[in-house]
């Protein structure tokens, strides 16, 4: 293990003189390199990751985790409360951008090349591997989920979380789409407008309200100056279950000819959509959860739960035979726990089921399209070889040169 | 969502159990003059004959979606109830939990004399109005005390199921344990109270000539025959005969008189297969009937080829019958067991029972714990006598006697479940010790300081005294069925093995570095640098040991997740948990190969270590939350607390220690 104890510092340079000396940029770009390269960078950062991981994970009791993501693992900043206050701690997402720069520079490129240091390079390439395909999955997967019933079927998932309002003209083909991110994070009283060419009104949306219910407005304790008409959007404390928030929005739909406005509420599974009539046309707006197409329908024809005797209902399995329908063709497949269909980019996975008050089974599949679904294979495989090499190596050395007792 | 509806179902369904309890006191208990409120009682039965013990406790029964030895379903039930799985008597007498149960079930009025109501807290007591003068804070009751305070015990329990788990005040968490177990204890002993039912078919000649002339029989006899009956009903010339006749009514009456009797017991045991008939490809997805509902499938839902069945229930008629008498008992239930084992063969669930049998008789882990005790005595010999020669020579022995039985006894688990040796978290606590005694004593061969072995005796006996300890406070079934995610072996034999095999090596670090701390602190070996040195490279490798498997079973753990949830990473309490013991691993190697931390800070940070890889193995299950609820558990709160003061105190002062140390010249030298 000698190799192990502390590096000693390098031997002092032989005084340079001017000429021999490098240009200031390159003892800058230097420096940089061994801080952002360096060890103590790479201390500090993992503790920080720690210490933010187990903040999150204490807050999860009492916050939803899809909050508890937003604030502390996908965040440049996290402001923690603490002693009546709240301190500023540096986000997840910040710390793994200066962690994959601490690899690259320090882990890979400055690292000395060699036989005792092998492994750690394979090591590091395989976390770099990691870190690079949870970037590709944070910006360009999209999860859902999607419920048929026995003989249902379709071609699209929606979002767990995310909100979209959209438009469409009566008897008419297209539709137009808000997405939440223009809006979900509005702070309570602020508004924000949205228009189309194509539209002939302005769209203001405002009070948004991330878990809320609609109340008559004769059951109402105080004011509301967003109430429409005879209803207004109650708030209601936010589930632990972010996926069980319904969320709520006040609209202004404005003519842009003419002088007329129409407010509406638009709640996340009302039944009916708002229509406005607008330049002589009639739209319908609706709030619902985004949804993504995939390239082929799914059929549910038959669902099984099967749960284990006499243990209070604990499921033992539960499956889903379904018809995959594409160009044409269709193919039987089936869907059950840990085995889920992977086709064209998409996976899905059996996630949950129920049985309505009908006797009805529906099966529910969580839905993801990930780019960089088997990278973390790939790289554990990476990571594991390069473990094993550099201490296995440290080990046959620790054995060798162990003094024995006498 | 799912989960919470099946909770949401459990509780309705005890809700109703509870209040159901209330109208229908077992008549079992009542039949057998019980008196209420009776002091406890020496007097019992003629004991049962140790073959009788030998054959019931090898009966195969369901419980928990399993089929298992009636042995296992008696020592959980007495576990429950009682504290321990090993009841003595108000007369000295020692019994097995099989013992206990055949007492409930055929001889309840004296079960009900005995004191096996283990009662935590008085306040329980205080709290249903029960007179506790004289007793300890902690005692057992008999259940004849606890009768005549039910009303208001079940009362109690109903309201407080309502109330979430976790805000349950520790009295409102004992009163409701102590409902269920009353409740267990008279569902237990109605199982047999069907078998004691006499039809009285001699209320119709017709009938009676079926039976012989005989004026009354058995519910098996009757069952068998019941299709014979109703045909003689309506051939009955009685009256004019015909479904209106005298015959046909009698029957009916005899009917609706059974069915009212048979809401009345006749549960706990789950020992009649299902007939054949209901899934012939998958027999084993039948649920196993209890008395009550063979009479059910039988009467009402008229399931065919019950034949078998009958023949059983005939069987533990018979048992109540000579249950006065050991040696005709002892030979009927040698062919009740025989029967038994025959259906149960027949449907291919009987080859592990034997061994289940075996492996509680065995004792493995009680053994193991024994011989890490006697590992402990041995090292404090060897501290003591340090040129003691045969001492040093003698303490690998029990703990590789301790690791052989640890080993045994996870095999035997392994072969009884078919399943990889960690799936829950009883498993984890015994896989993980032997893991670390085994890795202890890899480095004791590795580097012969005694330190290694040492610690694997210590770790050893807190590892099986507090699997001993989770085993009674949760007081269920170890070898559980597994909810569906869990159903995969591959994964359970790489993940959940893997990253166990990172705990224990992280808290053997841990364990180690508390030698160095308190070694350094004590002065012991203050001279012998080269030894501390190799103590501390022995906390490194276990590190480096740890990070490799925990890293390695996390990401695989990701993989997995990605494979049945659609994510590699979500986040969850658990995955949190695993993910920051391998950070600090990286941290403190990171930290030693910068030169910020030295032999002390290395120390330390294994201590440290310890506490992280405590908090992923159990602190997380605190919480109540995310994905792994099957992971989930209560009542480990004050022992962690304990673990993570003690932690702390050591921190404290070794960290003390090297400042101290800093500013005195260095005992230790280089090794500071």
């Amino acid at each position: 293990m000698s190799d192990d104890s502390p590096t000693p510092p390098p031997p002092a340079a032989p005084a340079e003189s001017a000429e021999n000396r490098p240009a200031p940029w390159r003892e800058w770009a230097g420096a940089v390199a061994r801080f952002t390269g360096s060890f103590g960078l790479a201390v500090v950062v993992l503790s920080f990751l720690l210490v933010l991981t187990f903040l999150g994970t204490l807050a999860q009791a009492e916050t939803s985790l899809f909050e508890v993501q937003r604030l502390y693992f996908e965040s440049l900043v996290v402001w923690q409360p603490a002693f009546g206050t709240h301190v500023p701690l540096p986000g997840v997402y910040l710390l793994l951008v200066i962690l994959s720069i601490n690899i690259l520079v320090g882990g890979l490129i400055r690292l000395r090349k060699g036989t005792a240091t092998m492994g750690v390079f394979i090591t590091h390439v395989g976390v770099v591997m990691l870190l690079a395909g949870g970037l590709v999955e944070f910006y360009a997967s999209t999860k859902g989920h999607m419920t048929l019933y026995e003989g249902e079927q379709s071609d699209e998932y929606q979002s767990f979380f995310e909100w979209e309002i959209l438009i469409a003209e009566e008897g008419g083909t297209r539709e137009w789409v808000v997405p939440g991110e223009k809006f979900m994070t509005l702070k309570p009283e602020a508004t924000a407008t949205f228009d189309h060419p194509d539209l002939p009104f302005v769209l203001a949306v405002g009070s948004v309200k991330p878990n809320c219910m609609p109340r008559p407005a004769a059951a109402r304790g105080t004011a509301d100056s967003a109430a429409v008409g005879d209803w207004y959007l109650a708030d209601l404390p936010r589930d632990l279950q972010a996926e069980r928030d319904i969320a709520g929005v006040y609209v202004r739909v404005k003519d842009l000819q003419g002088d007329g406005v129409t407010d509406g509420i638009l709640w996340g599974v009302q039944s009916f959509p708002l229509t406005v009539v607008s330049g002589g046309r009639t739209w319908a707006l609706d709030l619902h959860k985004r949804r993504w197409k995939v390239p082929y329908t799914i059929r549910l024809d038959d669902f099984r739960a099967e749960f284990h005797p006499r243990a209070g209902g604990m499921a033992k399995a539960f499956e889903s035979d379904v018809t995959q329908f594409r160009d044409g063709t269709d193919q039987r497949i089936l869907i059950s726990m840990n085995r889920p269909l992977r086709d064209g980019g998409y996976t899905f996975f059996q996630s949950s089921y129920r049985e309505d008050e009908n006797g009805k089974w529906s099966s529910t599949f969580s839905v993801v399209r990930n780019p960089a679904d088997s990278v973390p294979l790939y790289a554990c495989i990476v990571m594991a070889v390069g473990l094993l090499v550099h201490f296995l190596r440290k080990l046959r050395l620790h054995v060798r040169g162990i003094p024995r007792p006498a | 969502m799912a989960l919470a509806r099946r909770t949401a179902a459990a509780l309705a369904l005890t809700a109703a159990t509870l209040m159901a309890t209330l109208v229908a006191v077992p008549a079992a208990l009542a039949q057998d003059g019980a008196a209420p409120g009776a002091a406890p009682s020496a007097s019992r039965g003629t004991p049962w004959t140790p073959l009788t013990v030998e054959k019931a406790a090898a009966l195969p029964v369901q419980e928990g979606g399993r089929v298992k030895p009636l042995s296992t379903q008696a020592a959980f039930a007495l576990l429950r109830a009682n504290g321990t799985r090993v009841y003595r008597t108000a007369a000295g007498e020692k019994l097995s939990p099989t013992h206990w149960l055949l007492d409930v079930v055929f001889r309840p009025g004296d079960a009900a004399k005995e004191e096996f109501f283990l009662v935590e807290e008085d306040a329980v007591l205080d709290a249903i109005g029960m007179k506790h003068e004289g007793r300890k804070r902690r005692d057992r009751y008999a259940y004849d005390a606890l009768a005549p305070h039910r009303r208001e015990l079940f009362r109690l329990a109903t309201d407080y199921q309502k109330v979430e788990a976790k805000s349950r005040t520790p009295v409102q968490a004992q009163v409701l344990r102590l409902a269920m177990n009353i409740n267990e204890f008279e569902t237990l002993a109605s199982f047999a109270v069907l078998s004691g039912i006499r039809v009285p078919v001699g209320k119709h000649p017709d009938l009676a000539a079926v039976f012989e002339g005989r004026a009354e029989v058995g519910p098996a006899e009757f069952l068998r025959r019941f299709e014979v009956l109703q045909a003689a009903a309506l051939a009955s010339k009685d009256g004019g005969g015909g479904p209106q006749g005298p015959a046909a009514r009698a029957l009916d009456e005899i009917v609706q008189a059974f069915e009212r009797t048979a809401h009345s017991g006749g549960g706990g045991i789950a020992m009649f297969p299902p007939s054949a008939a209901e899934d012939p490809d998958h027999p084993e997805r039948g649920a196993w009937m209890t008395p009550e509902e063979l009479i059910h499938a039988a009467l009402i839902d008229r399931v065919p080829h019950l034949e078998s069945q009958l023949d059983l229930l005939q069987g533990v008629e018979l048992l109540l019958v000579a249950s006065d008498d050991p040696v005709a008992f002892e030979k009927v239930m040698v062919e009740v067991h025989d029967r038994a084992v025959r259906q149960a063969e027949a449907r291919g669930e009987y080859s592990k029972i034997p061994m289940e049998v075996s492996y509680y008789r065995a004792d493995w882990f009680y053994r193991a714990l024994l011989c890490f005790m006697a590992g402990c005595l041995l090292m404090g010999l060897h501290w003591l006598l340090p040129n003691a020669r045969w001492v040093s020579r003698l303490l690998p022995l029990p703990v590789v006697v301790g690791l052989i039985l640890v080993t045994a006894g996870i095999t035997v688990r392994c072969i009884i479940r078919g399943r990889p040796p960690v799936s829950t978290l009883y498993e984890t606590i015994i896989f993980i010790t032997g893991v670390s005694v085994a890795v202890a004593l890899v480095a004791e061969w590795i580097h012969r300081r005694h330190v290694a072995v040492s610690a694997a005796a210590v770790f050893g006996a807190v590892g099986m005294f507090l699997s001993g300890k989770f085993e009674t406070h949760e007081a269920v079934d170890t070898m559980p069925q597994l909810v569906a995610v869990l159903d995969t072996n591959f994964w359970l034999a790489t993940h959940v093995t893997i990253i166990n095999i990172g705990y224990a090596a992280g808290l053997f670090s841990g364990l180690v570095a508390h030698w160095w701390i308190l070694g350094g602190i004590l002065g012991i070996r203050s001279a012998d640098t080269t030894y501390w040195k190799s103590i501390i490279r022995m906390v490194y490798g276990l590190l480096a040991c740890s990070l490799v498997f925990s890293l390695v079973g996390t990401i695989l753990g990701g993989i997995w997740a990605n494979d049945s949830w659609g994510r590699f990473w979500g986040w969850d309490p658990k995955e949190n948990g695993a993910l920051m013991i391998c950070l600090w691993q990286l941290i403190v190697l990171h930290a030693r190969m910068g030169g910020y931390i030295r032999d002390r800070g290395v120390a330390l940070c294994a201590v440290f270590g310890g506490m992280i890889v405590a908090f992923s193995w159990w602190g997380v299950n605190l919480l109540g939350v995310g994905l792994h609820s099957y992971g989930f558990t209560s009542g480990a709160m004050f022992g962690l607390m304990v673990f993570y003061g003690i932690e702390t105190i050591v921190l404290l002062v070794g960290g003390i220690h090297g400042l101290v140390q800093t500013r005195t010249p260095a005992v230790r030298g280089a090794s500071q």
